[in-house]
């Protein structure tokens, strides 16, 4: 016993000795908060919903000590202490309880660097819920190989993760993202790939795995969306080429070499596919339904030599009639918004369910904005037709993927604001008006998450209920056979 | 500066639990050369906590640099390529040339120019690049003199004007006599290329 205590003090004392083991801040956090105390992440004066999961941060600064922070609501008060505020999760809620259209305000003082600092922000918290589940693939952001992927679900009103699909059940299979129908639960679709894989359609709780593909398709599906009814899903097929950029600071480039419109029928295991979206000399890409399901809105450019011209490929955001009863995508086509009359490219439209908003990211070309750090998000008023960039919400890299809540007041998107390189789910409140609030990242039990995190979150998606998919079904569905499906009359 | 972090991600990748520090080491240079620092000072973070690469990383810190790491990062940057190339990584001759273009004394790019045209048993290429970039050596000497050889130019003046001297054809003609005695030489690799060619062809 004595002999083990002798160890564990040597072990103790090495351990305070050696620079390994200090736990400093060395950062000046580029993406941290403004003000004399810098947090990260930035939680100063943004809006969030009452039930989201515990705002925790740190004081991201260099020699921060006896930090205190008190959060005041309607004259309540909840100090913590500690450069590190993590709040009990019971805390939290009992604090948030009947915080919603109330603004809570935040008091610190610390000791920086051996002189007293102190600062004060606050939070809106909104009378809008968000959907509380969130969907995302985890993956290193590699640009030609992956390992050990993995599609996980995130309770956003606390810190509970669940796996949907992972690497160690699907021979390390590559995995592509995971998608709500109109935010349901219970209606999503995502890929696993390779031989043994599919599409994994989950209807109303049921699961099937599908082979999206016919004769004369050019591909599998890929992008996508479901129908808000439940029959049909609407997807591009796309021969997708990655290259490489030579500048410094511009990373990757992912184009289509060939890129049609399809659209499958889930009743009778049909593909449906028409010519006027599937031409030749127009690539067809990133399709989705109108909140009605009685339109399609898609980007299309003209067919280029890539990656020769890659730079020179303008996507224009378009919209056509579909037919709920038959499937078919319709021959007129209106113009929504104009890539080539803005220099710009359009990428991954997304319809409010509430059919009011037509959210899209815009980079001055290409298909893949995940490295443009020019990218930023749009939105149309699909009342006005009036079409505007969202300058307040851009961050210094790029804003791409993006999602609805349900009740169409807040949407999640994917942004690698900060390091550029890991993207990171972000939330941001719109009003009935348009009008945007700060955006703010994805709470995590620890306020170092982001610190120590490795991966990217690709295609985050709001639910509104968990899709109750777990490994083993994913497993299952891996063993089992295909459901095939053939090209309509 | 692309590939250079794409490779480095990939080490991580197979690294046992994702997290090898030399792949860390990597990805902080490259975005501290390419001006990401953002991205070089996530990994820094995670580097100035280890107990081999604490100090250099601390050392590397964007805002607490000092001057000579700061000059060494700025001789860097003046080598990167100025014009954007999207390319696949699998031809790197276009990406090689501006690399020589905004540094020709960038040896490294040079080396890698000449030896994939030896690699695709491009001669003609080979010359052309070797007239713009030369560079003595002895694999590219034996390349040299393949080149003159098929084209009737192996004069003593023709081989001279190279800088190769003339006991590399002698010993270019004991090849001849027995290949297998100098399986390091490009000859070699040169007469297995064309060899398997032919059986393909056949």
């Amino acid at each position: 016993m004595k002999r083990g205590l002798k160890y564990l003090g040597l072990t103790l004392a090495l351990c305070l000795a050696l620079p390994g083991c200090r736990d400093a801040e060395f950062a000046t956090a580029l993406d941290g908060s403004a003000g004399p105390l810098v947090i990260y992440p930035d939680y100063k004066e943004v809006t969030i919903p009452a039930n989201i999961a515990p705002l925790n941060f740190r004081y991201a600064m260099q020699g921060v000590r006896q930090a205190k922070t008190t959060f005041t609501l309607g004259g309540r008060s909840v100090t913590l202490r500690g450069a590190e505020v993590e709040w009990r999760l019971r805390d939290w809620k009992t604090f948030m309880a009947d915080a919603a259209g109330q603004t809570v305000t935040v008091s610190a003082e610390a000791v920086v660097d051996g002189q007293p600092v102190s600062d004060q922000w606050s939070f809106y918290v909104s009378e809008d819920a968000i959907d509380g589940w969130l969907t995302y693939r985890l993956i290193e952001p590699s640009y030609q190989m992956y390992n050990e992927i993995c599609i996980m679900e995130r309770c956003i009103e606390n810190f509970d993760e669940t796996t949907i699909s992972d690497y160690k059940h699907t021979d390390n299979a590559c995995m592509n993202c995971h998608v709500h129908g109109q935010s349901r639960g219970d209606y999503s679709l995502f890929y696993i790939r390779g031989p043994k894989g599919g599409a994994i359609l989950n209807q109303n709780g049921k699961l099937r795995k599908l082979t999206l593909n016919a004769p004369g398709m050019l591909s599998g599906t890929v992008y996508g969306e479901l129908h808000p009814a439940g029959r049909f899903g609407v997807f591009s097929t796309n021969v997708i080429l990655p290259s490489f950029h030579t500048m410094a600071g511009k990373r990757m480039e992912v184009y289509d070499s060939a890129s049609d419109l399809t659209v499958a029928d889930f009743e009778n295991n049909k593909m449906i596919n028409v010519p006027h979206v599937a031409r030749a000399d127009k690539f067809e890409t990133f399709p989705c339904f109108s909140a009605d399901g009685r339109s399609v809105f898609y980007c299309v450019a003209d067919t280029l030599p890539v990656p020769q011209r890659i730079h020179e490929v303008k996507y224009d955001l378009v919209r056509a009639d579909f037919d709920p009863s038959t499937g078919r995508i319709g021959e007129q086509v209106d113009t929504v918004w104009s890539g080539r009359a803005h220099d710009a490219s359009v990428c991954h439209p997304k319809a409010s369910p509430d059919g009011r908003w037509l959210l899209f990211t815009v980079a001055d070309y290409g298909t893949f904005p995940l490295f443009h750090t020019e990218c930023m998000l749009y939105l149309t008023d699909l009342q006005t037709g009036e079409t505007r960039p969202l300058d307040e919400i851009k961050g210094d890299k790029s804003d791409s993927y993006h999602s609805w809540s349900s009740n169409s007041r807040w949407f999640v998107f994917a942004s690698k604001r900060g390091d550029g390189q890991y993207g990171k789910p972000y939330f941001c409140h719109v009003d009935a008006d348009g009008r945007m609030t700060k955006p703010f990242v994805l709470p995590q039990r620890s306020s170092r998450f982001y610190v120590y995190n490795l991966k990217s979150f690709n295609v985050p998606d709001l639910g509104d209920a968990s899709t109750g998919i777990t490994v083993r079904d994913a497993a299952r569905l891996f063993k089992s056979p295909n459901e095939a499906f053939s090209q309509a009359e | 500066m692309t590939v250079a972090e794409q490779s480095a991600i990939t080490s991580l990748q197979a690294s046992p639990k994702h997290t090898g520090a030399r792949f860390l080491v990597r990805l902080a240079r490259v975005n501290l050369v390419s001006g990401e620092d953002g991205a070089a000072q996530k990994y820094l973070n995670l580097l100035a906590k280890t107990l081999f690469y604490g100090k250099w990383a601390r050392s590397m810190m964007p805002g607490q640099q000092d001057e000579a790491t700061r000059s060494q990062l700025e001789a860097a940057r003046a080598g990167l390529i100025r014009t954007d190339i999207v390319h696949q990584s699998d031809s790197p001759r276009h990406v090689l040339y501006a690399l020589l273009e905004a540094n020709p004394d960038n040896q490294v790019a040079r080396e890698y120019l000449l030896c994939f045209d030896l690699m695709c048993y491009d001669l003609e290429q080979f010359m052309v690049d070797y007239a713009r970039y030369p560079r003595p050596g002895r694999l590219y000497h034996e390349a040299i003199l393949i080149w003159l050889s098929q084209h009737d130019r192996m004069t003593p003046n023709n081989v001279t004007s190279y800088g190769i001297d003339l006991s590399t054809v002698d010993r270019m003609n004991r090849f001849g006599r027995n290949p297998d005695g100098y399986k390091n030489t490009y000859w070699y690799y040169y007469l297995n290329g064309m060899y398997e060619a032919a059986k393909e062809e056949q």
